[in-house]
């Protein structure tokens, strides 16, 4: 016996046969979507714990060091031997911008040269990993006010030649501002970050997955942002010579080509190639 | 004479089909929401508005296209395709959303305009595993606006069937794009087998209930082969065709269903105005033909037809 019900959209209901199936199709939509939230979220990787303290203003002192990258440098403490321990904040622009455009134009609007004075700074925090970075939030206006005082000293170390494995990363992001800061899916970013003028990090991991940062420059300690970006994202192996500003290492690049790229399954499967005499933290 | 559009004719089927599809849309927000706080409380809010509404547009566009072929095969899952435009549409909007703060997030703020970023902050087009896959995204977020646009009656009587009907089956080259995007990005990236599972399952549903509707479409095709000398073409005896029922029989590549009721035949084209039928072409090529479309009836009770149609061929017995 054929159905005689015949589906007609523009009528206010639709014929009672039709019920039946059109009630399995949601409820199977119903089942497919919860299961598939479950399965999507429980398969993502872990996220960074960083942080970026979005909307809260913290205020910082130091002296402010152009080289290796604009960073301030505050005295922590001393160590056992009397000697300052001394941590150096990493500063950053607004938006995917480094931070010498902004001291630029403070330099000029104050007539004077900010490397090396004590400045009082307004910006927001980004922090991971023991490092800690201050994005200024309100550009000009984020530079409170400058010191004429005798500056910290610097600790500088040659560490000599190295090969390292790793990711070139924009540091703003890999410490805070974005989850993943890293990888394919934020190599976007990374590379307009970088070539906003925000310095390029180099996150190398050991043969025993430890990771340390360096700064990227070249070998006379220019910025190479332009060349790094083409690798920007993906796992690559790096040589170069190491220096140490305070806390912060710095990988001096004599070329940027010769970077060897390492192959997408890098990460998951090859030790870091450490040839240096670097330390790795215990 | 004039035609009005009006935006959408609202009845209560379609109001209930709106009710329903942002329930389980707020279902799928929700839950996600909640399963990240649980299971990953360190993500951030951009990230899961970014992931949410991608995995659901995703999600929605395997239903949107499992819908059709559902139809083919049980007639009853018609209401969900009388209204699947409003599936269409609602599902645009959610890429649109993940497009957005995709771009905002990843591209803005920058030294050169967020889309001109898209295409030019990963330039490894000639590697297959480091490819731009955000590119992939963008152009099937393109197909998809244009659908989303021309979803409406007004577009198909204004861009004509042909134009129309070729535009929306690009879902299928949107899909594939789509497909890419999320192989070369966040299931690359990842790594992770459940979510290559899922994918897996979804292609193989959605390729699977097209080819059964093909096969079903295929088994069922009455295609009549003998042709009289006055070019007519016999179908079946009168008798076969049950009152206010129809046959549907192919002739000539032309999809034909004849009817009865009241005593009488009707033959019409078998295939709805936007699935670009062949009227046109028919009609182009109704002037050769002295009486296109008409069916016979012979002595033995033989219903006859002669494509090409007109536009609804009265059928004399």
């Amino acid at each position: 016996m054929p159905n005689n019900d015949f589906y007609i959209g523009y009528l206010e209901k639709m014929p009672p046969s039709f019920r039946g199936p059109v009630r399995v199709f949601v409820l199977a939509a119903a089942l497919l979507l919860a299961l598939a939230s479950f399965i999507i979220v429980k398969g993502q990787q872990a996220f960074s714990t960083s942080t970026f303290e979005l909307g809260q203003l913290t205020t910082v002192e130091g002296t402010l060091r152009m080289e290796p990258a604009p960073m301030i440098q505050l005295e922590t403490g001393k160590d056992s031997k009397g000697h300052p321990i001394l941590q150096s904040i990493l500063l950053i622009g607004f938006g995917k911008h480094g931070a010498e455009a902004t001291l630029e134009k403070v330099e000029a609007q104050r007539k004077l040269k900010l490397d090396g004075k004590k400045l009082k700074l307004e910006g927001t925090l980004i922090y991971h990993d023991g490092k800690t970075l201050l994005e200024l939030t309100q550009k000009e206006k984020s530079i409170l006010d400058v010191f004429d005082v005798a500056p910290l000293n610097r600790q500088l170390t040659e560490l000599g030649q190295t090969t390292l494995r790793g990711e070139i990363a924009d540091p703003k992001c890999y410490f805070g501002v974005m989850k993943p800061g890293e990888g394919k899916v934020h190599r976007s970013c990374a590379a307009r970050c970088i070539a906003g003028g925000i310095p390029p990090i180099f996150k190398a991991v050991s043969n025993d997955g430890q990771v340390q940062y360096f700064i990227i420059e070249g070998e006379d300690g220019e910025p190479i942002n332009q060349q790094l970006l083409p690798i920007v994202g993906e796992p690559v192996q790096l040589t170069g010579s190491v220096v140490q500003y305070d806390d912060w290492l710095v990988l001096r690049l004599k070329d940027a080509s010769s970077a060897q790229r390492l192959g997408a399954r890098f990460m998951l499967e090859a030790p870091m190639c450490n040839s240096g005499p670097l330390s790795w933290p215990d | 004479m004039s035609v009005n559009y009006a935006p959408i004719l609202w009845n209560r089927q379609k109001k209930r089909y709106d009710r329903i599809m942002l329930g389980l849309i707020a279902l799928y927000l929700i839950l996600f929401a909640a399963f990240q706080l649980l299971f990953r409380p360190e993500i951030s809010p951009e990230t899961i508005i970014i992931r949410a509404t991608a995995t659901l547009a995703f999600l929605m566009l395997h239903l949107i296209l499992m819908i059709g072929p559902l139809c083919r095969l049980d007639h009853r899952f018609l209401p969900l395709l009388y209204n699947r435009r409003h599936l269409g549409v609602t599902m645009f909007l959610i890429a649109l959303i993940h497009a957005t703060f995709s771009i905002i997030q990843f591209h803005a703020l920058g030294d050169v305009n967020p889309l001109v970023s898209v295409f030019t902050s990963n330039i490894n087009y000639q590697s297959v595993s480091q490819f731009p896959f955000q590119v992939f995204g963008f152009f099937a977020l393109l197909i998809l606006f244009l659908m989303a646009a021309t979803s409406h009656d007004f577009w198909l009587d204004n861009l004509g069937p042909r134009i129309w009907k070729s535009l929306h089956m690009m879902v299928y080259f949107a899909y594939a794009l789509l497909v890419m995007h999320v192989l070369l990005g966040v299931l690359q990236q990842e790594g992770y087998p459940a979510g290559a599972a899922l994918l897996g399952v979804g292609m193989a549903a959605v390729t699977g209930l097209h080819l059964a509707a093909a096969i079903k479409g295929k088994r069922m095709e009455d295609r009549p082969a003998g042709t009289a000398a006055d070019g007519f073409v016999p179908v079946c005896r009168v008798d076969e065709i049950l009152e206010n029922r129809a046959k549907v029989v192919i002739i000539r590549q032309e999809n034909i269903a004849i009817f009865k009721y009241d005593g009488k035949l009707s033959a019409v084209n078998n295939v709805c105005k936007h699935q670009n039928y062949r009227w046109v072409k028919a009609r182009s090529s109704t002037a050769a033909s002295p009486a296109p479309g008409t069916a016979t009836n012979t002595g033995r009770k033989t219903v006859s037809l002669r494509p090409p149609l007109q536009k609804r061929s009265l059928l004399t017995m």
